[in-house]
């Protein structure tokens, strides 16, 4: 007998004495109404948030704002852009490279799918990463995100993410950390450095 | 006799008293931001019903979601694989990786293969392991074994670790800035990420319903090791498995809140399908799981999502160390999942707790973890793993207590020689005398007083 | 109100004050106190060191000695739980001293005066086991029975420690079996209340004061311990 056949047979063992002390077999939990009054304003909090993340969060009026903050802070380094801007997208054809090219990104620019006000923390798609290392391995991020999209809590964020189509996604809160040495917070651990965040 | 024992350990551990109260108040502080972070949510208590309740449904099903995570990860391209033991698990992964000629691994934290014993085996077949977590990057180059399973180099100062990156990254002798020993460790792991040709992450849950897992992690380790790797190998217990992604909404919200008092941690990565041209592959281990889920008074030990907040709330732990429990996972919860792995060799685990409870009040999918502590302690004795001296003490203990008579004589005795001889116990035999006055004993029990004052016997 | 007083054994031996106590201040109250004298032990020593497949004869000897009371009342919590967990299985009529009052009886005025600086510690097994108040670690409302009982008491001064309900350590046989580990938790318990400068510590469980007390003595401090029922005894004299 495989191990495979071994451990579901001893599993569909435990099950059935289970349900047979239980009586009856447990319905899957429905997941309750949470609480998001507390949070207040979500815009607000979320702001909060990214500033207690050590990261910095900027309400933006137009996109020429964003790109003034990048042209004057990064000048002549390699700034990778991957919104869903067509003039203002990085013209290099990275998102089909060796992932290893990307190690020397100072900056990258992304689009969040949306925010969460509870903890700050942001929804990427592969798609919006344009390369699945490209967030995590250059030594500034930068994301743009929507006003509307910013939500209460993750059990919103879940509602909308709840069937997911690509490969890869990941919620990202904040520049890379460690407390690993005797608990000082440092940031940059092994991604990026920096957060800023963008509101549009 | 020669098996490590917590008591032995702790002694030990505890002799250099200022150490001890160092190691004590920095991870009492973990707790006070835990409880910064939980006391800021009205329904926290509501949350841990919620991941309670989904975790038992886990442990009812979890049969059946194997078969649909299985089956949904397969459909997206993912090599699934079975392990029943450690050996198993560690063959599985060494397998994959020979195929691929395997030369370097990198590796984020997972305290499962730390349970397998994953590193040393590898290392043996000659394949370079890097530990990529920077307190478990520590502990690899001490060669120690992890006292945290969030924090594994807790136990250190900042002092042995700018010795050990001294000596192993030559970093500056004498330098203990956090900020500038981080920076050596990125440094030269970056050089690691981009040289490995495999990585490997544990998992913090899997989903049934969509056949992905996620991976949680501050540093950013398990995204740069699997995305620039181009094989990817997540390996999980059992027990990792969630119905459905939605439920990340409770999880993902009580985590890293109970762990470090964070809101959430900075990644929470949701693979699903490998990156075109990579390879993806699960290692599903039992090692004992499906042994402990029969065992109705234990199985809920397995609802574990490994934040840790038992350890930090323990005033044992706090005390005494990881390093004193001599299993991969300390603590509290470690103690009650120590025995299902070997009882006879972790029987000391059960009983290295004052059963104050505060674990179970913690922990964000309520585990009873003190009352399994106690369940495990009966099991123990009653399957012969207690010292002799211990039973007869008992059973002496037992008899006098059943016998009032006994009982009262006993007493009277006892306290006339305590008073009249009080060396009999104030000696260096008894352990409490070691540091503790025993109480003064009177010439009258209640029990006298009470004949005398009120009964009319 | 009839009342069948459990007197644990180390309080029958080594302080019979709290027995004694405790059986006045419930007859202050209006209770007929009877303590039946075969009683001894409620197994929890045994137990806790992991033979409670011995201790059946002093369960049976524990189910029949109060087969008939309507109420047991304990001053020590850990011991109230045994029974309450191990020996009576759930059944509601045990009781922790400081609940029977303030559940049963409602106590709204102990008339007791105490002029002192009393520190209060929680013992793990009355506050996380029986509810007598909110464990520090629960997001929940506040409230606590042993607090309530002690507002009530004149000119008494009450405070807490930071690390509001951290163990004493005692924990019965751990703290020989682990006596490194035990032994420091004491110190560190008593060094806290040290420092808040009090005159007594005082508890629902008679127990953490005797590891507590044991550890101030070797230290030589001027701190002393007192249970409860012996500060809502205290009468203006």
């Amino acid at each position: 007998m495989s191990s495979r056949e071994e451990i579901l047979g001893r599993l569909q063992l435990a099950a059935k004495e289970q349900k047979r002390q239980a009586n009856n077999a447990m319905i899957q939990p429905v997941l309750p109404e949470f609480n998001k009054e507390y949070l207040g304003d979500k815009v607000k909090k979320f702001m909060e948030l990214i500033d207690i993340l050590h990261g910095q969060a900027m309400e933006v009026s137009s996109l020429k704002e964003v790109k003034q903050y990048i042209d004057k802070k990064y000048p002549g380094q390699r700034v990778f852009i991957n919104i869903e801007d067509a003039e203002y997208n990085n013209p290099e054809e990275w998102q089909n490279s060796d992932p290893h090219d990307l190690e020397d990104i100072e900056f990258a620019l992304f689009h969040g799918t949306l925010a969460v006000a509870e903890n700050g923390a942001i929804w990427f798609t592969e798609e919006q990463m344009g390369q699945r290392v490209a967030p995590y391995i250059c030594q500034q991020m930068g994301v743009l995100i929507k006003k509307e999209t910013i939500l209460h809590t993750m059990a919103e964020a879940y509602e909308i993410l709840k069937d997911p189509t690509l490969g890869f996604g990941g919620f990202i809160a904040g520049p890379s950390k460690t407390a690993d040495i005797e608990q000082s917070l440092v940031t940059g651990a092994h991604g990026p450095r920096g957060l800023v965040v963008f509101i549009l | 006799m020669s098996q490590p024992n917590h008591a032995n350990l702790a002694e030990k551990l505890t002799k250099d008293t200022k150490r001890t109260d160092w190691h004590n108040n920095s991870i009492w502080w973990v707790r006070q931001n835990r409880d910064k972070a939980v006391f800021g949510i009205p329904d926290w208590e509501n949350l841990r019903n919620t991941a309670s309740s989904i975790k038992s449904y886990m442990l009812e099903n979890l049969h059946d979601l194997l078969l649909e995570f299985e089956k949904n990860a397969l459909a997206n391209g993912v090599q699934v694989h079975w392990a029943a033991d450690a050996k198993e698990h560690n063959e599985i992964v060494h397998g994959i990786l020979s195929k691929r000629a395997v030369k370097k691994m990198v590796k984020s934290k997972s305290m499962l293969t730390e349970e397998c014993g994953l590193n040393h085996y590898l290392e043996d077949q000659g394949i370079e392991v890097i530990d990529t977590d920077l307190g478990e990057r520590i502990i690899q180059l001490r060669h120690e074994p992890p006292s945290h399973i969030v924090a594994p180099a807790i136990h250190l100062k900042r002092e042995d670790i700018s010795e050990t990156f001294h000596e192993h990254l030559g970093t500056e002798k004498g330098n203990i800035d956090p900020q500038y020993l981080t920076e050596a460790a990125r440094q030269s792991l970056r050089k690691d990420f981009l040289s490995a040709d495999a990585a490997l992450t544990g998992v913090n849950f899997a989903i049934a319903d969509t056949g992905e897992f996620v991976v949680c992690t501050n540093e950013g380790n398990a995204d740069m090791g699997a995305h620039l790797a181009p094989v990817h190998i997540a390996c999980m217990g059992l027990e990792k498995i969630i119905p459905k992604r939605e439920h990340l909404g409770v999880f993902l919200r009580v985590l890293a809140r109970s762990s470090t008092g964070q809101a959430i941690t900075t990644y929470s990565s949701h693979f699903r399908k490998p990156r075109p041209g990579q390879e993806m592959h699960i290692v599903l281990v039992d090692n004992g799981r499906s042994r402990h889920i029969q065992k109705p008074k234990f199985k809920d030990a397995l609802k574990c999502i490994r934040c840790g907040a038992c350890m930090n709330t323990c005033p044992v732990y706090r005390r005494s160390g990881g390093h004193s429990y001599h299993v991969t996972v300390p603590g509290p919860i470690g103690s009650i999942l120590a025995p299902n792995a070997d009882l006879k060799k972790n029987s000391d685990l059960p009983f290295a707790s004052s059963l104050c409870g505060a674990c179970s009040n913690v922990c964000p999918v309520k585990i009873n973890i003190h009352e399994q502590l106690y369940e495990w302690r009966q099991i123990i004795t009653q399957e012969g793993h207690s010292s002799t001296g211990k039973t007869i003490g008992m059973k002496a203990m037992n008899f006098v207590l059943s016998n009032p008579k006994v009982f009262e004589l006993g007493g009277k005795m006892g306290r006339t020689l305590m008073r009249t001889v009080p060396s009999l116990v104030n000696n260096s035999m008894n352990p409490w005398y070691k540091s503790r006055e025993m109480p003064e004993p009177p010439k009258e029990s209640f029990k006298d007083w009470y004949r005398k004052n009120r009964n009319n016997e | 109100m009839k009342v069948s007083l459990f007197i644990p054994c180390y309080i029958d031996q080594f302080y019979p004050q709290v027995g004694i106590a405790t059986l006045e201040l419930l007859e202050k109250l209006g209770c007929e106190v009877v303590h039946p004298l075969s009683q001894t032990c409620c197994g929890q020593p045994m137990a806790n060191s992991g033979y409670q497949h011995i201790t059946k004869s002093i369960d049976k000897q524990n189910q029949q000695i109060f087969r008939e009371a309507e109420y047991i009342v304990c001053p020590s919590g850990s011991c109230t739980l045994h029974l309450k967990d191990h020996v009576f299985h759930g059944e509601s009529k045990v009781y922790e001293l400081c609940e029977f009052l303030t559940d049963v009886l409602k106590v709204s005025e102990v008339n007791a005066t105490f002029p002192h600086k009393v520190g209060v510690h929680q013992s793990c097994h009355g506050l996380r086991g029986l509810l007598l108040g909110k464990g520090s670690e629960l997001v929940s409302e506040p409230f606590s029975k042993i607090g309530d009982l002690l507002d009530q008491v004149k000119n008494i001064q009450v405070c807490t420690p930071s690390k509001v309900d951290e163990c004493c350590g005692f924990g019965g046989t751990f703290a020989v079996n682990e006596e490194a580990v035990s032994a420091k938790m004491g110190k560190d318990r008593a060094e806290e209340f040290e420092k808040l400068d009090v005159d007594y510590i005082t508890s629902a469980d008679m127990s953490c004061l005797m590891h507590l007390e044991g550890t101030l003595k070797r230290k030589g401090s001027k701190v002393k311990v007192i249970h409860i029922a012996e500060i809502l005894n205290q009468s203006i004299s």
